[in-house]
């Protein structure tokens, strides 16, 4: 193939042709179209804005509450710990995520239960249907895919 | 990517605009050029000056006092034009592409149509701007916009694959590719032009 390096005449050429075009038009509903956005954005109230657009003084406010919200978190649990802070954080931790260990043995309860109550022919069905339905998923999605590819690639 | 750049005087720039409509009348067609040329859609190019004007407006202060706020605009239509394409890319890549884009191609080779690049030359300004916004918009877009980058932006190859997150090489291929395909669509239209005054006559 050609090296992208070699010269070639048609180079130059496309490169003043390109250049000295003129910009094109934009569409006359563009700048009505900014002049809108522009007044909608504004019509905004402060605090639908992002954090920078927030009038000075509330920005400052918002600073000096969450300062003092992490401040008065911080000490409740050094105060609670005791000596040892990360203990502290441990404790809160666990507390928190203690539903996914209940969430664990309740769905192992389940996965018992059903394993006892049916027979292992009914298991083997289960297991079938669940297979076939992710196979019928996958089919789909890969048809899906195939059909996009052929007819509705962007070009 | 970082859309906005900062802005830095340069004294061969236009000079501030005294009011944000102005500023806007002075810039849009070069604004909406820029996204245009790299998108390929009428459509999306007006989003993405839109965009970049209401950012524009909240830089407003700053670049109604600054001599390069056209290179300001420039640049950011550029950063949201490509921004736009590699996420629609991103998007549609599961649907569209069977294989990831080799950058070592072994396509046939590039060929340049035998007739001479004067053909430029000869055709008229409105014939010769027409068909060049006609033949670019039919490029695909892995060859239009490595294009636009390199001969409207002035972008060299390396900042060009840097930008596009792709090869030197593939900038590369994919420039002269672009270039072969543009000259054989002007070639094209050139000759179904001549036939058609010929027929006329």
């Amino acid at each position: 193939m050609n090296s992208p390096e070699q010269k070639n005449p048609w180079e130059d050429a496309l490169d003043s042709a390109l250049k000295s075009l003129p910009p094109r038009s934009a569409p006359a509903a563009l700048e009505a179209r900014v002049l809108a956005a522009i007044a909608a954005r504004q019509a905004k109230p402060w605090w639908r804005k992002g954090f920078a657009f927030w009038p000075p003084a509330m920005r400052l406010v918002f600073l000096i509450v969450t300062a003092t919200l992490a401040v008065g978190t911080a000490w409740v649990l050094l105060r609670n710990a005791g000596s040892s802070p990360v203990a502290a954080i441990g404790d809160t931790l666990g507390a928190a995520f203690r539903w996914w260990g209940q969430a664990r043995s309740l769905a192992g309860d389940l996965l018992r239960l059903a394993a006892d109550s049916l027979s292992p022919a009914a298991q083997l069905w289960l297991l079938t249907g669940i297979g076939l339905i992710a196979l019928c998923y996958a089919t789909l999605i890969g048809t899906g895919a195939a059909l996009y590819r052929i007819f509705m690639r962007p070009q | 990517m970082n859309d906005e750049p900062t802005v830095q005087p340069s004294p061969a720039e236009l000079k501030p605009a005294p009011d944000f409509t102005t500023f806007m009348r002075a810039y849009q067609d070069m604004v909406y050029s820029t996204a245009v040329r790299l998108t390929g859609n009428d459509a999306q190019a007006e989003d993405i000056s839109q965009e970049v004007f209401l950012k524009a407006f909240h830089h407003f202060d700053m670049l109604q006092t600054s001599p390069s706020a056209g290179g300001w605009l420039k640049t950011v239509a550029t950063n949201l034009s490509i921004n736009h394409l590699q996420r629609y890319r991103r998007r549609w890549k599961f649907f569209s592409e069977f294989a990831k884009p080799d950058d070592n191609d072994d396509s046939p080779a590039v060929e340049f149509p035998a007739a001479d690049s004067d053909v430029l030359a000869s055709l008229t300004q409105e014939d010769r701007r027409q068909w060049l916004e006609q033949a670019l918009a039919k490029l695909p877009e892995h060859q239009r916009v490595p294009l636009v980058l390199f001969h409207f932006e002035d972008l060299p190859y390396d900042e060009i694959a840097r930008r596009l997150k792709v090869s030197l090489s593939k900038v590369k291929t994919d420039i002269l590719r672009a270039r072969a395909a543009l000259a054989q669509i002007l070639v094209r239209s050139g000759t179904t032009h001549e036939s058609a005054d010929q027929t006329l006559a």
